[in-house]
């Protein structure tokens, strides 16, 4: 485990890991402009939510 | 080594009940596109997830989300629905407490911990996934941002991957 951490802490590899994550975290900034096609607005009576 | 018994697939959809699993798996089915099979491992996943945070808060509490986007979306849906997953949280999963969601960019939060330690805390899911479900299998390796890039980036195998012992053990 010890010498794996070492290794992904390398430039090259940390900063595949980072674009990585980055893809993901870009597609979850998203997550507000997907909140209309999640029927919050626009889709909410469709969707029939109650409390 | 003395293993636990894993938790099951079945014992983990049962915690969040057939309906509510039909729902989601329904809801994901039709938003996406994607085939029962694959929708149904993706709530699976999102489960062992949950599971992991619930089971070992003090560990992976406050960690960076090593699941993909499209679980994180499925959990998003399940933190709508309120009452249900305030009951999967606090009264099902085995922390029983309320398990928090927080929007943040990995740029932002790598910032923190520093490399070495934000490695660590990627891999840390690793030995605890496989304590309590199993060794990974090629149904997870999509789901798993740690383990895909272990495996394609590191040319890791699965069974190495899976073998991985917690840092100082």
């Amino acid at each position: 485990m010890e010498q794996l951490i070492k290794k992904m802490a390398q430039d090259t590899v940390w900063q595949g890991w980072v674009a990585a994550n980055s893809a993901s975290a870009a597609a979850k900034d998203g997550c507000i402009s997907a909140a209309p096609k999640d029927g919050c607005i626009s889709a909410a009576p469709k969707a029939g939510c109650i409390s | 080594m003395n293993r636990q018994p894993h938790v099951r697939a079945d014992d983990l959809t049962a915690l969040l009940g057939a309906s509510l699993h039909e729902e989601v798996v329904r809801h994901f089915e039709r938003s996406t596109g994607a085939d029962r099979a694959h929708v149904e491992r993706q709530v699976l996943e999102c489960l062992r997830y949950l599971y992991l945070v619930s089971r070992h808060r003090e560990r992976l509490g406050g960690l960076f989300l090593p699941v993909e986007q499209e679980i994180d979306e499925i959990w998003h849906y399940l933190i709508l629905q309120t009452r249900e997953y305030r009951a999967l949280c606090e009264e099902r999963l085995p922390g029983r407490f309320f398990i928090e969601h927080r929007s943040i960019a990995y740029e932002e939060y790598e910032q923190e911990p520093g490399r070495e330690q934000a490695a660590e805390e990627a891999l840390r899911w690793i030995p605890l996934y496989c304590r309590e479900f199993g060794p990974f299998d090629e149904g997870a390796l999509p789901h798993w941002t740690i383990v895909r890039f272990l495996h394609e980036r590191m040319e890791m195998t699965l069974e190495d991957i899976s073998a991985l012992e917690p840092l100082g053990s």
